[in-house]
C-alpha cells in the first residue's frame, strides 16, 4: 500500500512538474492573485527582412473558466529608451479554458530592438 | 391682553414657522442636488476603466487606428521594394454610421505612427477631400510676384506624387435582441490602393459590437 501511495505521489509530481513554464522577465502578470492558473510557454522575438521586431507569447491557461486578458507592449530602442507609439495600448485577447492562448505583435518601427509586456485581467 | 392681539400674534408666528419650513425644505433640495450631481474627473488615458458606451469613444478609434497600422506593418504592404519610403495620400474614408464623427480622428492616429515607422510619408498637397494643406499649390502663385525673391519660391517639379491611398468606411449595424436590449456594430474598413496599378495591398477590418439598453442611442 505505502509503495502504491508513493508511486502515486511521485507520478503526481512528475505530472505536475512537466507543465511547461518559462520564466521571462520581458513579460510579466500584473496581480499575482489571479493569475495562478495562466503561465508562459514560450516567449519569441525575431527580427523579420524588412528590419522590424516581431513577437510572439504563448501561455496556457490552466484554470477551468474562460479568462478575458490583456496585455501592453512597451518597446525600447537600443538605448533603452521608450517609444512613444498608439502601439502602446491595453488590447484584450482570449484565454479559452484549459487551452493555450497567443498574441502576436510588431513593433512600430526598425528602432525598436526590445519590449516589455504587461499582461492583466480586462476588468471591464 | 385683549383678543384681537392674541390673534395676530398666533398668525405672526405661524407665518414664521411656515417660512422656517419652506427655507429648510429648499434647502434640503439644494444640498441634494450638489450631492447627486457626477464629480468631473480627468480621464487616465493609460488605464481608462469608464464604462463602455454605446457610441464610439476614444478607445474604439484607438482600437482600430492600432490595429489597421499594426496589421499594415505585418503585412509588409509597406516595405518598398529596394527601400526607401512611400508616399501615401489619403482618400476618402466616409462615415456610414449614425454618429457625427469627424473621421480624421481615425485617420491621423494612423498616419502618425506610419509616419512613426519610418516606411511611409504622407503627402497633404493631394487628397481625395482636396488637399488638406492648401498652401503648398498657393504658394507657386507667388512665381508671378515681384515682391517675392524667386529664388526662394518652390520649383516648378518638386511636388512628389503619392504612391499609395488610403481610403475606407465607417459602418454601423444595429440589431435588435429584444425589446428591452440592441446591439451596435461598428465596422472599420480600410483600404490601402497602390495608385500606379490600382491594386489594393492592404485591406484591414476592425469589428467593434457593443449591446446595450435600447433606451442608450448610439449618436
Amino acid at each position: 500500500m505505502k509503495l502504491v501511495l508513493s508511486l502515486l505521489f511521485c507520478f503526481i509530481l512528475i505530472g505536475c512538474s512537466m507543465k511547461q513554464t518559462v520564466i521571462d522577465k520581458r513579460v510579466s502578470f500584473i496581480d499575482e492573485a489571479w493569475n495562478s492558473h495562466l503561465r508562459l510557454t514560450n516567449v519569441l522575438s525575431i527580427v523579420g527582412e524588412d528590419g522590424y521586431l516581431r513577437v510572439q507569447v504563448t501561455g496556457f491557461n490552466d484554470a477551468s473558466s474562460y479568462q478575458k486578458l490583456q496585455y501592453r507592449i512597451q518597446w525600447l530602442n537600443k538605448s533603452g529608451v521608450f517609444i512613444t507609439t498608439i502601439l502602446t495600448r491595453w488590447v484584450d485577447f482570449p484565454a479559452f479554458q484549459n487551452s493555450p492562448f497567443n498574441f502576436q505583435e510588431i513593433a512600430p518601427s526598425t528602432k525598436a530592438t526590445s519590449f516589455q509586456i504587461l499582461i492583466r485581467e480586462n476588468a471591464l | 391682553m385683549k383678543k384681537s392681539e392674541l390673534n395676530f400674534n398666533d398668525v405672526k408666528l405661524g407665518f414664521c414657522f411656515e417660512r422656517i419650513v419652506r427655507l429648510s425644505l429648499l434647502s434640503l433640495v439644494l444640498f441634494s442636488l450638489v450631492g447627486c450631481a457626477t464629480k468631473t474627473a480627468n480621464i487616465d488615458m493609460h488605464n481608462d476603466q469608464g464604462q463602455a458606451v454605446m457610441g464610439l469613444d476614444y478607445r474604439d478609434f484607438q482600437k482600430a487606428a492600432g490595429e489597421a497600422v499594426s496589421s499594415m506593418l505585418q503585412s509588409g504592404a509597406v516595405n518598398k521594394r529596394g527601400g526607401g519610403r512611400y508616399v501615401l495620400a489619403i482618400s476618402r474614408v466616409i462615415n456610414d454610421t449614425m454618429q457625427r464623427i469627424d473621421v480624421r480622428q481615425l485617420i491621423k492616429k494612423i498616419r502618425i505612427q506610419l509616419l512613426q515607422s519610418g516606411k511611409v510619408v504622407v503627402t497633404t498637397a493631394v487628397a481625395g477631400n482636396g488637399p488638406e494643406d492648401q498652401l503648398a499649390m498657393q504658394a507657386r502663385k507667388l512665381r508671378a510676384s515681384d515682391e517675392f525673391n524667386q529664388k526662394t519660391v518652390a520649383k516648378k517639379g518638386q511636388m512628389i506624387a503619392p504612391d499609395l491611398s488610403l481610403s475606407g468606411r465607417i459602418i454601423q449595424r444595429v440589431v435588435k435582441i429584444d425589446s428591452s436590449t440592441q446591439q451596435s456594430e461598428y465596422y472599420f474598413q480600410l483600404t490601402l490602393t497602390d495608385i500606379n496599378t490600382g491594386l489594393a495591398f492592404w485591406e484591414g477590418e476592425t469589428v467593434i459590437g457593443k449591446r446595450g439598453s435600447s433606451n442608450s442611442v448610439a449618436w
